[in-house]
């Protein structure tokens, strides 16, 4: 006779949990007199401060945002914007800027490296 | 009628300096945080001393618990790796045991069974055996899901896996069970419901 999901269900929830000794409380507690009280070494987050603030900058930058679209004017036309990529690419394909980049790569692949091992080694 | 304080009350409590208060919460979870070591460790003795273990540490370090997670999830995940550490290092114990010892601890076993054999029929028993049977990380899975009141994303938190991971090795234990327990009792399975 085969057993259903069901009921294979209702056999695990209705499964009892194993009691331990009498004395089991007794003993932790007596353990637990010889170490020193613990002391709370973070306070506890308030959301609600977290989400003002957020709502805070929220206010700020739509009232930029607004501010700037009223005093902005919207006769502008494509045609007027001239790019001139070339010193941008000069800049950026320079000896030093690429050192700088190389060494920043570096600096990351060296703390994510650092990250791995710990995990592993925990 | 005082109404019961919740688990972030008596903590609250605790670091204020009522460390008596503590027992409250043990006695609130000390049979999950056993039957949880029990399916690790398969000796009571062991098992109490795992979970005594689980007690004393997460007192000593209450004081970081963050309130991210319920107390529960935060508890049983120091049950699991404490329980995990004790079986590495009793592994690691019985390399070294001679002859002798192996031979009193086969005649307890032997006492351990005749005095299994008045509960043998109960549902309870049944069941325990089959799970004992399964791979210790689906037991606890199971254990937790069932008994523990444990979401699969606090499960993945305790056992440090990706929930999905738990919703996949939580049906399989479920099938696992279902055949070991339809394999242990033929057609008297249906009497266990």
């Amino acid at each position: 006779m085969k057993m259903t999901d069901d009921e294979m269900d209702a056999l695990l929830k209705s499964m009892e949990l194993e009691e331990p000794s009498m004395s089991f409380s007794r003993n932790v507690m007596e353990q637990v007199a010889l170490e020193t009280a613990p002391v709370a070494l973070k306070t506890k987050v308030n959301k609600q401060v977290i989400y003002s603030i957020a709502a805070f900058f929220a206010a700020c930058m739509l009232g930029i945002f607004v501010y700037a679209l009223t005093n902005s004017s919207f006769d502008y036309s494509w045609s007027k914007i001239e790019l001139d990529l070339g010193k941008v690419t000069d800049k950026i394909t320079s000896s030093q800027f690429l050192k700088l980049f190389l060494m920043l790569d570096a600096v990351i692949a060296l703390i994510w490296l650092d990250s791995v091992l710990r995990r592993r080694l925990a | 009628m005082q109404l019961q304080q919740t688990d972030e009350q008596l903590i609250a409590a605790v670091l204020a300096g009522n460390t008596k208060v503590y027992s409250e919460l043990v006695l609130r979870h000390q049979r999950f945080v056993f039957t949880m070591a029990l399916r690790f460790a398969k000796s009571r003795e062991d098992a109490e001393e795992i979970a005594q273990d689980c007690f004393v540490k997460a007192y000593k370090a209450l004081g970081t618990f963050n309130q991210t997670s319920k107390f529960s999830t935060w508890l049983y995940t120091i049950t699991y790796t404490t329980a995990m550490s004790h079986l590495r290092k009793k592994q690691l114990d019985t390399q070294s045991i001679n002859d002798e010892e192996n031979e009193i601890q086969l005649e307890s076993q032997i006492s351990d069974f005749n005095a299994d054999l008045a509960e043998r029929k109960s549902t309870s028993y049944w069941l325990n055996t089959a799970i004992d049977q399964l791979v210790q990380d689906d037991a606890i899975i199971i254990t937790m899901f069932y008994k523990g009141e444990q979401t699969l994303e606090e499960i993945g938190l305790a056992l440090s896996m990706n929930s999905n991971n738990v919703k996949v090795r939580l049906h399989r234990a479920r099938a696992r069970l279902k055949e070991k327990l339809q394999f242990l009792l033929k057609d008297e399975v249906k009497e266990l419901i």
